[in-house]
């Protein structure tokens, strides 16, 4: 495989922050959450003010858990 | 060689992460490209997944605090993952690897999903596919009501539009009980509604009860 001949993803990138941008702009996320995270990582996140726009929910699964389980 | 790729890895943390959607992806991506190097000269396969795939395929969506990867062994005398990290100045947390505002963890040692590789400038790594991303987002809100990754998938079928192999993505969706979520999903993405929590609850809820019907 040569570099040269794989497209610069650069390319799309601009166009879909534009879609994704579009997207947001008309979303209320208020009382979406999200599963909880392992707590070490919660730490580092917090510590670097990156936790993102959705507060954890501890009733959900945590993301290990959605990937191995399936429902019944 | 690994102390050319530290030298690399040194210079895009040195002023650390960007809160530009676009210069944090790409910065995302020359840790990436760092990365897939390291490990691939050490006999091991490394892939994106996670957030910072969906970051990778789609910036805006998630802004990636942490890199998660997949490494495999392709060689029988591979490296150890340990002395990959360490040689590019990682410090072990438990079962997570740091270094400056980078946090990387690696979840499994064995990828089931379809990845190919993508390149950003000079940085080229290997990244699950975008369907792989999608399909996670939409199974996580319908099957576990996760609202936040049902917002995701919107801004996802958003940001693809019409580029989606619509028949792995259906496929893969159908075995995790899911597909009857993806038309919803994109008619939210598609127009100009306003899209809330009581927008996808509601979704849920019709889901559910045509499924008891």
């Amino acid at each position: 495989m040569n570099a040269e001949d794989i497209p610069d993803q650069r390319e799309v990138w601009a166009e879909r922050l534009e879609r994704v941008r579009r997207s947001q702009k008309r979303a209320d996320i208020s009382g979406m959450r999200r599963p909880p995270r392992d707590p070490a990582e919660r730490a580092f996140l917090t510590e670097r003010g990156r936790l993102g726009p959705f507060p954890e929910d501890p009733d959900l699964p945590a993301p290990a858990v959605v990937r191995r389980r399936r429902p019944a | 060689m690994a102390s050319d790729l530290r030298e690399q890895l040194e210079n895009v943390l040195a002023s650390g992460l960007s809160e530009d959607r676009l210069e944090h992806a790409g910065q995302v991506a020359r840790i990436a490209g760092v990365l897939h190097r390291a490990f691939g000269e050490a006999g091991l396969r490394s892939t994106i997944v996670g957030g910072s795939a969906i970051e990778l395929h789609a910036p805006g969506v998630y802004l990636s605090g942490d890199i998660d990867l997949v490494v495999e062994r392709v060689r029988r005398q591979a490296e150890q993952i340990e002395a990959v990290f360490e040689s590019l100045g990682f410090e072990r947390r438990g079962r997570h690897w740091r270094i400056g505002d980078l946090f990387v963890e690696v979840p499994s040692r064995t990828l089931d999903d379809p990845s190919e590789f993508m390149r950003v400038g000079d940085a080229v790594f290997e990244i699950v596919r975008k369907e792989v991303v999608l399909a996670d987002r939409i199974v996580g809100f319908r099957q576990w009501e996760v609202l936040a990754w049902g917002q995701q998938a919107i801004d996802l079928l958003a940001a693809f539009g019409s580029e989606i192999d619509e028949k792995w993505l259906r496929g893969k969706l159908e075995h995790e009980g899911s597909l009857d979520a993806l038309e919803p999903l994109r008619t939210l993405a598609g127009n100009d509604k306003p899209v809330t929590e009581g927008t996808l609850r509601e979704l849920l809820a019709g889901l559910r009860s045509k499924m008891q019907r």
